[in-house]
């Protein structure tokens, strides 16, 4: 099925390395195995992985130096722990793709990286409208559609959605966003996301006290998820 | 007294301490930067406080450091007790007034100021001009005239002394007639002078005897030289007029009789009555410089003797002891330490040492009398009790011990014979025998201070090292094992409940590590939050959505109003907050009843209210349900792990968050939690 997609596991402990390449190889990937940094860029030259599993935390050198050097190469998705959420986002801003805390659970490490594949595809999905449900966005027409009807969303509502929805199922951090949409200089000024957010939600989302389809990820970013 | 100066003597709050050296000019650094020095010489004169508090203004304005130095010249062992205390005053109060306090002994005032001055690189000098008589000053001449002539580049400021007051005059009068009864010499002095000058005119005559032999006038210089050195000057004159009129009546011709008919021989008889002035002033010169030396010596070997033995001190009770024995046995009396408990008690002087010279076992009574000199002296940083200016009746002589301004304990003696606890010229020594006292006391307590620090710093090192120890090993394996547990499948449906139940398990201890590591950063305080405006309906949504597994089939209803601001939190922290009241709501309330979860406006703030539908909280625990491994009565069954609430309030609490535990307030049973955000913590949503 997806014999010619290869994957690189970073992580200096052996256990942990073990139990992602067990997961992988069962769901057929070929999986390379790095100890350390060194070896890392080793592998990035001879076996040219379109996937990196990252952890940061690496004995010869900082994970985070790791990513602007491969990121060209390969999707990266970093293994970090739960409460640092520091590190998950300086790696994303560096150019990561996306992240997973430990412990992570096997469907979700492959559920990343089949989104961060399906980015690196060379065609984009763009062209036609992504669907979730009875929602409906256009990113050529710029429309919205809900039960088919169409929805007003001011622009900085669409450009959030469509920022997320350009890159369906991955965080987008706050960062990112904001610079996207609002223009470098409003890095910082996470109250507009709320705002727009909140007008997405309420505008979107069958329940907008529980939201399906905008997730937000504490101190990190937000995004869409389910979309086809 | 000059406007703006306070108090009468001694300003212990404002003064800056410096050890007092009491006889080495040298102990002023000789490569002292360049820039000016200021040099008050300190006399025993009563006008000395002024000329010191001037001398101080002078250096505040000059911005220099200054030193005040007495110079002990032969006169200086003559002093009455009154002065030996006005000096004794007069120094320390340069020392608590921040001045290099030296005395230096010197043949005359200017010779010792000059080469004081000279050692020091002293650029300014000031002196106080007493008001003495015109004849004084023809006799002695004055001090500032021949400075200024001796001492060219050094700019003299004299200032006039204060006229001595007529009871002091009266009383350095009685001083010095007693001063003079002592000069005119001891009777067996001139028994002993008398019997030399007999054995020389013996001899004389037996020499003359063998043959003629001239200028035996220079055998009498023999006893004059003797009663001159050995019993002063007036023995030596009288000695030297005896010799004379020996030397005349025995062998001037005409012999045995008084005339004289060589002038020659007059001018013999002259030498002689030189001979004797000369060499007893001489002697005498030099018998009191080798006295100062002495007392100086004696002084400066106790000084360092004591500062040797303080050095080696670690505890403040083995000051104590050292304390009172070695002062005690200096100053030959009973010595006694008082100091404050330890705190709690305020400031009350409960701690006790004390030195006898009869015996060591003896305590030394202290009557209420001398309890209330102690505590008045430790109060207000001043001598109190005999001998001072302050409660007088009492037996003792209470000194404070302070540094840094504040007095760190009394200092008391006294003696068993009744006299007074201290001699006047021994006050010196005991101010800077408590100097150095109150230093070592400060040293002590500062090293207490360091390895208090450097313990807890150890402390810290090993929690740091215990958790990164923690927080990689433990959750390591764990990661694996969960990770490996939810990989495997198996068809037997036994196995497949079997290792859900595993996985359960391997879960909630990797939660529980979580929230060690959790407690942990509270502890050691190193949550350093960043604030972001969070919207609370996303906030719970994004909760619930983390707690699923848990929750699984409970029902959760939510009712974040409207119009709720968004909060200023640190959005990680709050999560978790958020995800720990959850759980707690879902452990501890019954599965059916829902959990709600609310927010709404309260006053100027926000309420954000958790509660299940179960037991509650029994009465009382509202408080102790916070603290760590606290868990309700009979639930330990649920699993939890006694930390989530505390994290609960500690995270909270580092946002500047409230939150209180209560029971339902509508009439059903269940526990309800509540984190109050203030107006600080809201902004309101841009319309």
């Amino acid at each position: 099925m997806k014999p010619n997609v290869t994957i690189l596991v970073v992580d200096d402990e052996p256990a942990i390395r073990r139990l992602l390449r067990a997961g992988l190889a069962r769901a057929g990937y070929a999986v390379v195995e790095a100890a350390n940094a060194r070896e890392a860029l080793n592998a990035m030259a001879i076996d040219k992985p379109e996937v990196v599993l990252l952890d940061l935390g690496l004995p010869d050198r900082d994970g985070l130096e790791l990513i602007p050097a491969i990121k060209l190469q390969a999707a990266i998705i970093v293994i970090s722990a739960r409460d640092a959420t520091d590190q998950k986002v300086a790696a994303l801003d560096l150019g990561a793709d996306d992240y997973v805390s430990k412990p992570f659970d096997s469907d979700e490490v492959l559920a990343r990286i089949r989104t961060a594949l399906r980015h690196r595809l060379p065609a984009p999905t763009q062209d036609g409208p992504v669907r979730r449900g009875d929602v409906e966005i256009d990113l050529l027409a710029r429309t919205v559609r809900k039960g088919g009807e169409e929805v007003h969303l001011t622009p900085k509502e669409y450009g959030f959605l469509s920022e997320l929805a350009c890159h369906p199922g991955r965080v987008i951090t706050h960062a990112q966003l904001l610079r996207a949409v609002w223009g470098p200089g409003h890095e910082s000024d996470v109250e507009y996301l709320r705002v727009a957010a909140r007008g997405v939600r309420r505008k979107l989302e069958d329940d907008p006290a529980r939201p399906t389809m905008l997730r937000n990820e504490p101190g990190v970013g937000y995004r869409l998820v389910g979309l086809e | 007294m000059p406007p703006g100066d306070d108090g009468p003597s001694r300003q212990g709050g404002r003064s800056r301490r410096t050890s007092a050296a009491v006889t080495d000019p040298s102990a002023i650094p000789p490569t002292a930067p360049p820039g000016d020095r200021l040099l008050v010489a300190v006399s025993e004169q009563p006008g000395a406080l002024d000329l010191i508090r001037a001398a101080r203004r002078m250096a505040e304005a000059l911005d220099a450091p200054w030193s005040a130095v007495h110079i002990e010249t032969p006169r200086s062992a003559r002093y009455s007790d009154a002065e030996n205390a006005a000096l004794a005053e007069a120094l320390h109060l340069a020392a608590q007034l921040g001045a290099q306090v030296a005395s230096l002994p010197a043949e005359s005032v200017l010779d010792g100021l000059e080469r004081f001055a000279a050692d020091a690189h002293a650029t300014q000098v000031v002196i106080g001009k007493s008001r003495r008589s015109r004849w004084f000053e023809l006799r002695h001449g004055s001090i500032v005239d021949r400075l200024v002539r001796r001492a060219p580049g050094l700019a003299v400021h004299v200032l006039p002394l204060a006229a001595p007051p007529r009871t002091a005059h009266s009383r350095q009068a009685a001083a010095r007639k007693a001063d003079l009864a002592a000069r005119w010499g001891s009777r067996t002095g001139y028994l002993v002078a008398f019997g030399l000058t007999a054995l020389v005119t013996l001899l004389g005559t037996e020499i003359l005897r063998t043959g003629n032999i001239s200028d035996l006038g220079l055998l009498y210089l023999l006893p004059v030289m003797v009663a001159a050195t050995r019993y002063g000057l007036r023995t030596g004159i009288a000695t030297g007029l005896v010799c004379s009129i020996a030397y005349n009546f025995f062998f001037i011709p005409p012999t045995h009789t008084l005339t004289i008919d060589d002038p020659r021989n007059i001018l013999t008889v002259l030498v002689l009555l030189g001979v004797a002035v000369v060499s007893s002033q001489l002697a005498a010169r030099v018998r009191a410089h080798a006295l100062q030396a002495q007392a100086s010596a004696a002084q400066n070997g106790a000084l360092a003797g004591f500062a040797r033995l303080l050095t080696g001190i670690r505890t403040v009770d083995e000051l104590g002891r050292v304390l009172c024995a070695e002062i005690g046995r200096l100053l030959d009396g009973n010595a006694v330490l008082l100091m404050p408990g330890e705190e709690g008690q305020a400031r009350a002087l409960t701690r006790r040492w004390s030195w006898s010279p009869e015996s060591q076992a003896a305590q030394p009574q202290l009557e209420t009398l001398d309890l209330a000199a102690a505590n008045w002296a430790f109060e207000h940083d001043a001598p109190a009790g005999r001998g001072s200016d302050t409660l007088t009746a009492s037996e003792w002589l209470f000194h404070p011990v302070a540094a840094g301004g504040a007095a760190l304990g009394v200092f008391g003696l006294s003696r068993s014979d009744a006299r007074e606890p201290v001699r006047s010229d021994r006050l010196p020594l005991l101010l800077s025998l408590l100097d150095q006292a109150a230093l070592a006391l400060e040293r002590i307590e500062l090293e207490a201070r360091m390895a208090e620090l450097s313990q807890a710093r150890e402390r810290d090192r090993l929690r740091h090292a215990l958790l990164s120890s923690v927080s990689h090993d433990l959750r390591t394996p764990l990661t694996t094992i969960i990770g490996t547990l939810a990989a495997l499948r198996s068809t037997d449906a036994e196995q497949e409940r079997q290792m859900a139940a595993a996985r359960g398990e391997a879960e909630r201890l990797h939660r529980f590590v979580a929230n060690l590591l959790d407690m942990a950063r509270i502890e050691s305080g190193a949550l350093q939050g960043k604030v972001e405006p969070v919207d609370l309906e996303e906030a719970v949504a994004e909760a619930l959505h983390a707690m699923r597994a848990l929750l699984g089939r409970h029902p959760v209803e939510t009712a974040v109003s409207a119009d709720a601001p968004m909060v200023l939190v640190d959005p990680n922290l709050f999560h978790q907050c958020l995800t720990n009241l959850i759980e707690n709501a879902a452990k501890y309330g019954d599965p059916q009843g829902p959990i709600t979860v609310a927010a709404q406006r309260r006053g100027g703030g926000l309420e954000l209210t958790v509660s299940d539908h179960g037991p509650g909280i029994p009465a009382g625990a509202e408080e102790r349900i916070f603290e760590t491994f606290t868990r309700i009565e009979g639930s330990d069954r649920k699993g939890g792990t006694g930390l989530g609430l505390a994290i609960v309030r500690g995270f909270a609490l580092a946002m500047g968050l409230q939150v209180s535990a209560a029971n339902r307030t509508d009439g059903t049973p269940g526990a309800c939690f509540t984190i109050r955000f203030d107006a600080d913590h809201l902004k309101e949503w841009p319309l």
